[in-house]
């Protein structure tokens, strides 16, 4: 790289000198600042990476036969409800009458409603009330002692 | 330490040598890195490698997008939504693509302008123009394919109206509307074709086309503004020399656009809008800004004649060269093509604007007005619109408009 | 369920064997078993030419596999007329004020309806009915009898097909029949209006826009069979079977004991009986001082607190809601607020029962806890916001750093410039 060396005024030496560093450490810098948000962004997310197909419910252990326990997905409340020992089941909690949240009633074991009083079984299925049909239902299954959900529902 | 990285260059330098013409490879890249300029370069000539440096942006983070992005119907929002919430630096990924294809296409159209201003698409470099032109085209159709991927309301429904034009095609309409969508509506498939054009097909092309344009760019340099045939040899002092006085002027300008790239992703990030409902449409469904102008022609004529019509304008950008074959170069000494050429640049920005406007209602000197599908405007009398027009309108678009 | 697929299968057989009609019958088993070997009975092959419509329709009605002979009695396999006169049992058509008792002959045997699933109180619920009373107590045969419903003599169909005039969705038309006759019902002192009523109400528009076939139709609460006015003090006793919560505050409210005193017509008061009218806030402004006439009447205060607390909770649900789409809209991860503000909206929705017992402090309670609920949203909406106010304290910086980068850049450019230049002049 020959630059043209034309004549420097008085102190341009320095000046020139200044300039070279900070561009070549400007340059740099800017490198820089475009490769870490790439490493940043390769990194994983989460450890299992990806979309959510599956969202995990919590521990199986601890978890009470006939307790529910609630999570979001995209904004969906969802009740995860172990229903027997080995048996788990997710229903989305918004009921299919006017879309409020029902609430898991452990005594009865039944979803309730508590807009207009609808009523559903630990099935999802429409016990009493005006809700025109059952809870949508989710996919679970047992995985390293976590429940885990199925996304999409079934 | 200088010493050692002395000896391991001419080590290396040996080695390829004797194996490879590596003195004309280095003649070749010095002749090139030094070519003078003419003297008239000015700062209006880093559009063009603006959009390059665009174009390599839109690669790196659009390779960065597909390791997350998942190109099916039920996972392609949900994908976007990971990358713009949980991924790190996601949002700024994402940001950068979207708005760097904007940018492109601002930067590709302002280059064109000052290629045209400057007579630079004369004899002999029509097919260079020719090249640039497709170049717009090809980066055009990146932003039709890639508008639909984020598969959120907006795109489904902007990419159902896009594809409902090619339905006024004579006999072939139909068909190939369904080869676009890949089926009878905007689904699944037409995401998967969508996708493949846009990270695979696509890319190859625009990198294909990029490479020819800057061969013909380097092999017949610059033109100045003499006349066709006129042309003096740039006397060597008046040169501009490509590196490094010519780099330095598009790095200066480079990064103040990169500032001005960053602003704009982080004060005005693409949203995610909601998720594709195909049993939902939308009013007012707008495509993106550089179809609203074509979007809004398209409205004044019925759809076969729309169709054609709407190929003028490329048609003639295509074959400007060849139409407009006048030796002078000098902007003031064509004021004819000047003239041709502001007409038609703001005919496009008053359709453009119309059609952003059309179908919404407006408040102009502090009044409002209701602007309908053809950009009519009325007062409106109460501040609400009446939910019947709002169903009218939307009957309308779907009857008329493509 | 199962009907529904049954009626699948129906519709492929009709497709395919000329006598499908048979198979249109309760007990499809049955139906196949007879089948073969049995063609049309006597009684149907004369009546077919003297009313071929009258054979048609029973031939598509529920009772086809009971044959002419299963009411009429008779002798189908007797050619000539001897079937109809020669044979014992025969009985012909019976007089309206009879018809009740001849279906009832069947319908309140239980040996006989028990094989099909089916009620028996039938006959016994219409002697108890308005209808019945008028029949069998004072002779007036203008009363609706079992087939002035159920679409005539012949053509019963099943309640549950959609052409069945008893189907939910054409109850309201079948007893409008009458009822909305303004030259019948006079003579009954009952209003022609109800029907008409009915269609403009809450229940007519879940019925027909909803498509919801639970919702209330004249029978539910007047019963089917059993038809009979609801007395006043009954009111509120019927609605509350399915509005229990509604019933439950009632109970529990000052008008609870007016109603009991005779003062109010339980819900009716406000709600009124046939066209009830989906409530808004403007019921609540007007109802009340329908019986609250004084305009300094305590009861007016109380209304005016919840209207405005009513309003304060609506407002508030709707800004947050919109707070939470547009951060949702402009990407950030809000699901978990998402839900907060749609545990809001069920509560409010499950305070509009609640306010029947126009208590005071449920609704403050109520306002209490939606204000948390709003702030808490509000408040993680807002951290989450945050982020990017980080993302912009990192771009002034980089600004900066750009703009001085370019300055730099453009100084060594003309600095070349300036010795290329001064190089030349030289040369």
């Amino acid at each position: 790289m020959d630059k043209p060396n034309g004549a420097a005024k008085n102190g341009g030496v320095s000046r020139r000198g200044f300039l070279d560093y900070f561009i070549g450490g400007g340059l740099a810098a800017l490198l820089a600042g475009m490769v870490a948000p790439i490493g940043a962004y390769l990194w994983p997310a989460r450890k299992r990476g990806g979309t959510q197909d599956v969202v995990e419910a919590g521990q199986v252990e601890g978890w009470q036969v006939g307790l529910a326990r609630p999570i979001q997905i995209g904004g969906h409340p969802i009740l995860v409800v172990r229903s027997t020992e080995s048996e788990f089941r997710a229903f989305s909690s918004v009921c299919s009458h006017l879309g409020c949240i029902v609430q898991w009633e452990v005594s009865s074991r039944t979803f309730k409603c508590p807009c207009h009083a609808g009523t559903f079984s630990g099935e999802g299925k429409v016990l009493s009330g005006p809700p025109p049909s059952a809870l949508i239902a989710y996919e679970t299954f047992v995985a390293g002692g976590k429940v885990n959900v199925k996304v999409p529902p079934a | 330490m200088n010493e050692k990285l002395t000896s391991m260059r001419n080590s290396i330098e040996k080695f390829l040598r004797a194996r490879y013409p590596w003195d004309s490879f280095k003649d070749f890249a010095a002749h090139q890195a030094q070519k003078p300029l003419p003297p008239h370069v000015s700062w209006w000539h880093t559009f063009g490698s603006l959009a390059l440096f665009l174009l390599a942006n839109q690669i790196v983070t659009g390779l960065l997008l597909m390791a997350y992005y998942r190109p099916t119907s039920d996972h392609a929002f949900e994908s976007i939504r990971f990358i713009q919430t949980e991924v790190p630096a996601g949002w700024l990924i994402r940001g950068l693509h979207a708005w760097g294809a904007a940018l492109m296409i601002c930067m590709l159209i302002l280059h064109m302008i000052r290629v045209f201003v400057m007579g630079g698409y004369k004899k002999p470099r029509e097919l260079t123009w020719v090249t640039g032109v497709l170049l717009l085209g090809v980066t055009v159709t990146f932003g039709f394919t890639g508008y639909l991927l984020p598969w959120n309301q907006l795109s489904y429904w902007a990419t159902t109206v896009g594809t409902e034009v090619a339905r006024a095609v004579p006999f072939v309409g139909n068909d190939i509307a369904l080869m676009l969508r890949g089926g009878e509506g905007v689904s699944g498939e037409t995401l998967g074709r969508f996708y493949v054009l846009h990270v695979a097909v696509l890319p190859w092309a625009i990198v294909g086309l990029v490479s020819i344009h800057l061969f013909l760019m380097r092999l017949q340099n610059l033109a100045t503004l003499e006349r066709v045939g006129e042309e003096q040899d740039i006397p060597p002092h008046h040169a501009v020399p490509f590196f490094p006085e010519h780099v330095l002027k598009e790095l200066s300008v480079f990064t103040v656009f990169l500032g001005f790239l960053l602003a704009l992703v982080i004060f005005s990030p693409p949203e995610l809008g909601e998720p594709a409902d195909p049993f939902n449409t939308p009013v007012g469904i707008k495509p993106e800004w550089y179809f609203l102008s074509t979007y809004q022609m398209l409205k004044y004529f019925p759809k076969t004649i729309g169709i054609f019509t709407s190929m003028i304008p490329p048609l003639i950008l295509v074959l400007l060269p060849f139409i407009d074959r006048s030796l002078e170069r000098h902007p003031k000494r064509r004021p004819l093509a000047m003239t041709l050429g502001a007409l038609a640049l703001v005919g496009a920005l008053a359709l453009g604007i119309v059609g952003k406007i059309s179908e919404t209602h407006i408040r102009f000197f502090g009044k409002p007005y209701e602007v309908d599908l053809y950009g009519r405007w009325t007062p409106e009398e109460g501040s609400a619109p009446a939910a019947d027009t709002t169903v009218s309108r939307a009957e309308n678009r779907t009857g008329s408009a493509p | 369920m199962s009907w529904v697929s049954g009626l699948a299968k129906l519709r492929w057989v009709v497709s395919v064997s000329p006598l499908a009609f048979i198979f249109l019958s309760p007990l499809g088993s049955f139906a196949v078993s007879a089948a073969p070997g049995r063609g049309p009975s006597s009684c149907e092959t004369c009546h077919m030419e003297s009313d071929s419509a009258l054979v048609e329709s029973f031939r598509s009605s529920v009772h086809a596999t009971i044959g002419c002979h299963g009411c009429h009695g008779g002798n189908p396999n007797e050619p000539t007329e001897d079937a109809m006169f020669a044979a014992e049992d025969f009985k012909g058509k019976p007089d309206r004020k009879n018809v009740p008792e001849f279906c009832g002959g069947c319908h309140s045997d239980v040996r006989k309806m028990n094989p099909f699933g089916l009620r028996t109180d039938q006959l016994a619920q219409y002697k108890t009915s308005k209808h019945g009373e008028m029949l069998f107590g004072k002779g007036d045969e203008n009363v609706a009898v079992c087939i002035d419903c159920h679409g005539g003599a012949h053509q019963i169909l099943r309640p549950k097909d959609p052409a069945s005039p008893v189907h939910p969705t054409n109850v309201p038309a079948t007893c409008g029949r009458c009822h909305s006759d303004e030259k019948k019902m006079p003579k009954y002192h009952v209003p022609a209006t109800i029907p008409g009523d009915y269609e403009k109400s809450v229940h007519a528009a879940a019925l027909r826009v909803r498509k919801d076939l639970s919702a209330p139709t004249c029978v539910t609460c007047h019963g089917n069979h059993g038809a009979t006015p609801p007395g006043v003090r009954d009111v509120s006793e019927i609605c509350g079977r399915c509005h229990v919560r509604e019933a439950e505050a009632f109970s529990k409210s000052p008008h609870a004991s007016a109603t009991a005193g005779g003062k109010m017509k339980a819900c009716i008061s406000c709600h009124s009986n046939h066209a009830i009218h989906h409530p808004t806030d403007e019921l609540l402004r007007t109802a009340c001082a329908d019986c609250h006439k004084k305009a300094d009447d305590p009861a007016l205060q109380v209304r005016d607190e919840f209207l405005a607390g009513i309003g304060q909770i609506r407002r508030d649900i709707d800004s947050t809601r919109d707070l939470v789409q547009s951060a949702a809209e402009r990407g950030f991860e809000v699901g978990e607020e998402q839900v907060r503000v749609e545990e809001a909206k069920t509560a409010f929705i499950a305070l509009t029962p609640a306010q029947h017992a126009l208590n005071l402090a449920d609704l403050s309670k109520a306002l209490r806890e939606t204000e948390t609920r709003q702030d808490d949203i509000q408040r993680s909406i807002k951290e989450k916001i945050l982020g990017e106010t980080v993302r912009r304290m990192i771009f002034l910086p980089a600004v900066i750093i750009l703009v001085l980068l370019s300055i730099a850049f453009a100084a060594k450019r003309a600095e070349i410039e300036h010795s290329r230049r001064g190089n030349g002049n030289g040369g």
